[in-house]
């Protein structure tokens, strides 16, 4: 199949490679429409949020970033779905983890959170696989928040490196809704990610929060749109990663001002730590505009540490590795700080550790 | 021919999509060659008043008008006011990257002068102001504001106020962020420039600006309204005491 | 309450009636329009090319017939090539002294401010008027340093024809793109520089194109070679009158910088709005060696412009600082390219992009750095400013960077003038427009700063007309 996934919104220069997701990540046959349900766990309900059997929006009036292309594939080939609608403000986390497993190596989720007027949610997904299962992780999560409702997903990967992996989300935001997406990307062979926010209400937010660490032969397609339509809307995209071994990354960040989003705002900020001879980053900030009153920036620091901070904090006393552990940190904690499962954290924190000693330069 | 340069009726001023009220009711005289001071908590509205007088979109005039030489500018534009003679010294001067100080000053005094000045006249003056006020004269080749400490920005206030020579000064705590010596040489140069047909407002917490300087008035400002108005003493007593003090015995002088 | 935002101005269309002065057409020669081999072949007799040449115009032809339009920037579907006479050559042939020239086409250089200019202490102006170069002048100083400033034709069959062909199209080939071979095949006129080696030029050397017959293309190449140690500035400023017929501009620029060698160009680009501005510039840079890219872009209907370095030797630099001005009906897609294929080599990209009236900004970039280019640093600031909510601007940057040894900083700002700004200038005395100007003024500053006096003149004003919208 040779769908277009994670499409460049404005085309630029072809040998750059950037204009759309490389064929590796051509979308998976689905081999049996039998559910799989049973490779999905989820956590009790609360009152305030009930489950649904279908989503209240059609797949074509929104769309993830990674493409309608990408959507329909899911629209047809789903083997296990989990809607939720909530009613009110929110306390409980909900948590779902889906899991690849030998009898079931091909897991295509349709997910979707419907958010009333004025309720909040925090839902914490996990894709994780069995050690020995070799398969592809397909999956949509859409996002309807109306008026002044809540939102944050948090999506934590972390499968095993026979596993390819895409995850799609599409967000659509009335007036004073805040959306936060928040992603820790750590494991597949391959992974394309893709989220696109409309915001189409006045005083709508939309947060998107990543960290991803690739080393061996992985590679990882980003592409990330907000649409500003509405006025005094607001983006802040924040990106940190650390590219070692052979591995490869594309990162598309689009912010999109349409006319009429009046005072609308967009911050975009990416930092990249490579390490090692063989790693490629490619980064493409784009910012459209077509309204005048609006303040939009975006900032991208990619290669090395900063030497004066290192310097800094050697001059305290630790040891060049601590220091730059330290830095590294510093980097992934606005989004491990949100993982609300201290246990998971732990383990995240760990292997990030572990890998970044693995990989530091000699 | 009348004395009052400024004179401020019932003004009422708002804010914002909401409306929020700032001032209401303030009326305020300014005769020429006065000083007056306005002192009052933080967020009564000394900086809204000033910028209202200078004409600031921002603000809404909800009620009231301002006369200027016994015209009213109510509803004039900025650039207007500026050239009838009114000057404000910015709490948080703007940068403007890529305009000189030197460039800036002189299309400043031509726009007010309506006519450009002799350029070897204007380098002389540029050049002496600076060196009065202990700016360095590289100054006049940066870019207006532009990297500017806290300090630098308020020297430069002044040294526009010297160079354009207006007919009434607001100055918008133009001490804050200034070293003793640096506030020394601003009010040297506030005294410098004032004389019997000019006239300075003056907002400030501290009394060092005030050394020197011939105050005629003292104004608070509290919740909107001038609820207290003295002589020089009356800053001294503030700088001391607080307002909390001046609250009770406002409202206490209400009650009369 | 008072709002500035209902009082805006509103600029009107440029006076650009000094730039619109038409000569009638008298070509002596004049090629049939649309593109065939019979065509190349003429153009190629009549200029007496070198059997090399007209090789290498046939090759390029076959190129130009298989290659795709791109699928990314402008539309350019208006642009109907088939229409273009690709090669107009007037009355006059070449001339020494200006005073030999013909008096109606001094009479539009005159205009154009371009005699004075070579009064004030140029080196050397080379103009391109209609596809040859009809008046070449040269001081003595530079020709006794061993500078050679010529026409690429005299280049082309001279003592320099080795030189030439070493270098001809080898940084932009043919095959590079579609409009790349289109230029080797039929490219006509332009400029040959060579600075021997440890050369400082003092004075800039100038060219100045103008088109003139309607319908006509421009197709000159340019190239320069500046060797070990040497410096040289080289200015290119150009213009043509308004035509209904679309007018397509399709030159070529080389520049090869040695080893320690300094290179300067700089571009105020003004031609007429119904000019589809193709231009290819590149330039390789050796080892410790430096590129300075100045360019102002103001005019055509669309453009499609990328001033390329090539960063080939240790330690190399490149510098690019752009201002793109894009009014109605406007579609200007501006930006620069670089690539570090070796250790420490630094570039710094600052662009300034400013969109009024309808018309359209791009700023696209693309920074590649190689493996192996360890120790090197890339900085990019782009800012653009929007002066009302009719027009666009759009930002389309991209990094690509294979080593890890390497920094490089990214960074772009979207915005418009602000209001506070506005009102500190007023309370100064300036009016609303006049404040707008300033600032506007003061945003392009950094790129005036870095033009000859003459150039920053005439880009301030440009920028004031555009602002002011009102007559001269």
């Amino acid at each position: 199949m040779n769908e277009q996934l994670n499409n460049l919104p404005v085309l630029t220069w072809n040998h750059l490679g950037v204009n759309r997701a490389g064929q590796e990540f051509a979308l998976p046959e689905v081999p049996q429409l039998e559910s799989a349900e049973k490779n999905l766990t989820m956590s009790v309900l609360p009152s305030t949020v009930e489950r649904i059997q279908e989503f209240p929006i059609d797949y074509k009036d929104m769309e993830s970033g990674i493409g309608s292309a990408y959507d329909n594939y899911i629209a047809k080939n789903s083997n296990v779905s989990y809607f939720l609608k909530v009613k009110q403000e929110t306390e409980q986390t909900i948590r779902t983890k889906t899991c690849i497993t030998p009898d079931h190596k091909t897991l295509a989720g349709d997910f979707g959170i419907y958010a009333e007027e004025g309720s909040s949610l925090v839902w914490m997904q996990e894709s994780v696989s069995d050690e020995e299962a070799a398969g592809f992780s397909t999956e949509l999560t859409r996002i309807y928040a109306k008026k002044n409702s809540r939102v944050r997903l948090i999506q934590v990967q972390n499968l095993n490196r026979s596993t390819a992996c895409w995850n799609g989300v599409a967000i659509y935001a009335e007036d004073g809704a805040k959306v936060e997406v928040v992603r820790a990307i750590l494991g597949s062979s391959h992974a394309a990610y893709g989220t696109r926010a409309e915001l189409k209400g006045r005083e709508s937010s939309y947060q998107l929060e990543t960290i991803y660490f690739t080393d061996q032969s992985q590679i990882y397609d980003f592409n990330d749109v907000a649409n500003h339509y509405g006025k005094n809307t607001q983006t802040d995209m924040y990106t940190a990663g650390v590219l070692a071994g052979e591995s490869s990354k594309i990162l598309r960040g689009t912010i999109d001002f349409k006319k009429g989003a009046v005072y609308a705002v967009g911050h975009e900020s990416e930092e990249v730590l490579m390490l090692g001879e063989k790693v490629r980053n490619r980064t493409v900030p784009l910012i459209l505009c077509a309204e005048e009153q609006v303040e939009g920036q975006h900032a991208a620091s990619i290669g090395r540490l900063d030497e004066t901070q290192i310097y800094y904090l050697i001059s305290r006393g630790l040891t060049p590795l601590q220091a730059r552990m330290l830095l590294i940190e510093g980097r992934f904690a606005p989004v491990l700080d949100k993982i609300p499962d201290e246990q998971l954290r732990e383990e995240l924190a760990s292997q990030i550790e572990r890998r970044l000693k693995e990989n530091e330069p000699k | 021919m009348s004395d009052t340069l400024l004179d401020i009726q019932n003004l009422g001023v708002s804010v914002g999509d909401d409306h929020h009220k700032i001032l209401s009711g303030v009326d305020l005289k300014i005769n020429k060659g006065e000083i007056h001071v306005l002192m009052g908590p933080n967020g009564t509205g000394k900086s809204t008043l000033v910028s209202t007088i200078m004409g600031d979109p921002r603000y809404e005039i909800t009620s009231g008008r301002i006369l200027f030489e016994g015209k009213d500018i109510t509803d004039e534009k900025t650039d207007v006011r500026a050239r009838l003679g009114i000057f404000l010294s910015f709490q948080s001067p703007e940068e403007i990257p890529g305009v000189t100080v030197e460039n800036f000053l002189r299309t400043a005094k031509g726009a007010i002068d309506g006519r450009p000045p002799k350029i070897f006249k204007f380098e002389k003056e540029l050049k002496a102001q600076m060196e009065a006020l202990g700016i360095d004269p590289s100054y006049a080749e940066r870019y207006l504001n532009v990297g500017f400490s806290g300090g630098e920005k308020k020297k430069a206030e002044i040294l526009q106020l010297l160079m354009l020579q207006p007919k009434l000064a607001l100055l918008d705590e133009t001490d804050s962020g200034l070293d003793v010596d640096a506030v020394k040489t601003v009010s040297k140069g506030i005294q410098n420039y004032h004389n019997k047909t000019n006239s300075v407002l003056i907002i400030t917490h501290s009394a060092k600006i005030l050394e020197g300087l011939d105050i005629d008035y003292v104004h608070i400002l509290e919740k909107g309204k001038i609820v207290k108005t003295g002589g020089s003493e009356l800053a001294s007593e503030i700088i001391e005491r607080g307002f909390e003090n001046m609250e009770k015995r406002s409202d206490e002088y209400e009650k009369l | 309450m008072r709002n500035f935002d209902s009082e805006k101005t509103d600029v009107k269309e440029v006076d650009r009636s000094v730039y619109d002065i038409k000569d009638e057409s008298h070509p002596a020669f004049e090629v049939h329009s649309g593109l065939t081999e019979d065509i190349v072949s003429q153009i190629s007799e009549e200029k007496h090319d070198p059997a090399w040449m007209r090789v290498f115009r046939m090759k390029s032809l076959e190129l130009y017939n298989e290659i795709q339009v791109p699928d990314w920037g402008p539309d350019l579907d208006d642009l109907h090539l088939d229409d273009i006479k690709t090669y107009v050559r007037p009355d006059t042939p070449m001339r020494g002294k200006w005073s030999e020239v013909p008096q109606d086409i001094k009479d539009t250089f005159d205009r154009l401010g371009i005699p004075k200019a070579e009064r004030k202490s140029l080196a050397g102006v080379g103009a391109q008027y209609d596809s040859e170069v009809v008046y070449h002048n040269i001081t003595e100083t530079a020709a006794a340093q061993g500078v050679i400033f010529t026409d690429m034709e005299s280049a082309l069959t001279g003592p320099h024809e080795e030189m030439v062909r070493k270098h001809f199209m080898k940084l932009v080939p043919p095959s590079d793109h579609k409009f790349a071979a289109l230029h080797g095949a039929v490219w006509s006129g332009g400029t040959f520089v060579y600075v021997p080696k440890g050369v400082k030029v003092e004075i800039p050397l100038q060219s100045y194109f103008r088109l003139n017959a309607p319908g006509a293309g421009q197709f000159e190449h340019t190239l320069i070679i500046v060797d070990k140690g040497a410096y040289l500035h080289f200015i290119e400023g150009c213009s043509a009158p308004k035509y209904n017929v679309n007018n397509l501009h399709a030159g070529c620029v080389e520049i090869f910088v040695g080893e320690n060698a300094r290179v300067r160009y700089s571009t105020i680009e003004n031609w007429s709005k119904n000019m589809y501005n193709l231009n290819t510039k590149r330039a390789r840079v050796e080892k410790g060696g430096s590129i300075e890219w100045v360019s102002g872009s103001f005019g055509s209907h669309i453009s499609y412009l990328y001033p390329m370095s090539i960063l080939k030797g240790e330690g190399s630099h490149m510098e690019f600082t752009g201002i793109t001005f894009a009014g109605n009906g406007q579609n200007l897609d501006t930006g620069a390219k670089v690539v570090h294929a070796a250790p420490h080599t630094t570039s710094n990209i600052t662009t300034k992009s400013i969109s009024r009236d309808g018309g359209i900004s791009t700023f696209r970039s693309s920074v590649k750095v190689a493996p192996g280019a360890a120790g090197s640093k890339s900085s990019v600031s782009c800012e653009s400013l929007m002066l009302d909510d009719r027009s666009r601007s759009d930002t389309i940057p991209a990094m690509d960077i294979q080593c890890s040894d390497a920094d490089v900083g990214h960074e772009a700002k979207i915005g418009r003038i602000s209001e506070q700004a506005v009102f500190y200038l007023m309370s100064r005395g300036l009016s609303e427009e006049d404040a707008r100007a300033f600032i506007v003024g003061g945003f392009a500053e950094p790129i005036a700063k870095e033009l000859p006096l003459e150039y920053a003149v005439e880009m301030n004003n440009l920028i004031t007309l555009e602002m002011k919208g009102s007559i001269g």
